[in-house]
């Protein structure tokens, strides 16, 4: 008999988002935003503005190419001629 | 408007990649470089927290690694952890250990992530262009005291 054992940060993964992982491209987004803006502007000045404005436009991105595959795979591929 | 003159940094590019940030403190922009510590440490921490130490794996994910070593020693001592403690453990424990699914590819990528981002942060780093201008004195046209009458 396995006896599952107490969780463990940084030991154990996190199984929190087998089914809602899609969420996690938030922080993702946050993390390349903080890291490209640091990087990027000439001065800090609305440096949070920017990060937030960063991170939304990549989810937004990332939502319309969802959204453009969807049709492409549901609508267009299956009214291809066989 | 900002100079184009870059300067060449290897220094700053190889604290850059000992710590994320490190380089750009170096060069004299501590708030940039703790900026860019916090963005990158947030995304390798966030991505080992999310998938475990099993994420960073330089043997089973060679490639993922590639990226993930961009980050500098901090990914080599989660891989070390790795092979040293979740490789060793029964079979029966590394069920538990080990991600699968999601949680193994997005920690995996997070973290892959973060290489990549430091890799933009060392490139910044070593040919590194001032940012900010200091302030110029204002240049003022120097005026005869008594213009000559016409």
């Amino acid at each position: 008999m396995i006896l599952p054992l107490a969780y463990i940060p940084f030991v154990h993964p996190l199984n929190l988002f087998h089914e809602w992982w899609y969420l996690l491209l938030i922080p993702l987004s946050f993390g390349i935003s903080v890291a490209y803006k640091a990087v990027r502007m000439e001065s800090l000045e609305g440096f949070w503005g920017q990060v937030a404005l960063m991170t939304t436009q990549i989810v937004l991105a990332m939502i319309a190419l969802a959204v453009c595959l969807v049709l492409l795979v549901v609508v267009l591929i299956p009214r291809i001629p066989q | 408007m900002p100079s184009l003159d870059r300067e060449f940094n290897p220094t700053a590019a190889v604290l850059a990649w000992i710590l994320p940030g490190l380089g750009h403190m170096s060069l004299g922009h501590r708030k940039r470089g703790g900026l860019i510590m916090f963005g990158i440490l947030f995304l390798f921490i966030g991505g080992v927290l999310i998938g475990g130490i099993d994420c960073v794996d330089r043997k089973n994910d060679r490639l993922w690694f590639l990226a993930q070593s961009v980050c500098g020693p901090i990914a080599f001592c989660v891989d070390a952890l790795n092979q040293g403690y979740i490789k060793h453990l029964p079979p029966e424990e590394q069920l538990q250990t080990v991600a699968l699914n999601k949680p193994n590819e997005m920690g995996t990528l997070f973290c892959a992530l973060a290489g990549l981002m430091n890799l933009v942060v060392i490139l910044d780093a070593l040919y590194f262009a001032p940012k900010s201008l200091p302030p110029q004195p204002e240049r003022r046209i120097a005026r005869p005291a008594n213009p000559p009458a016409s």
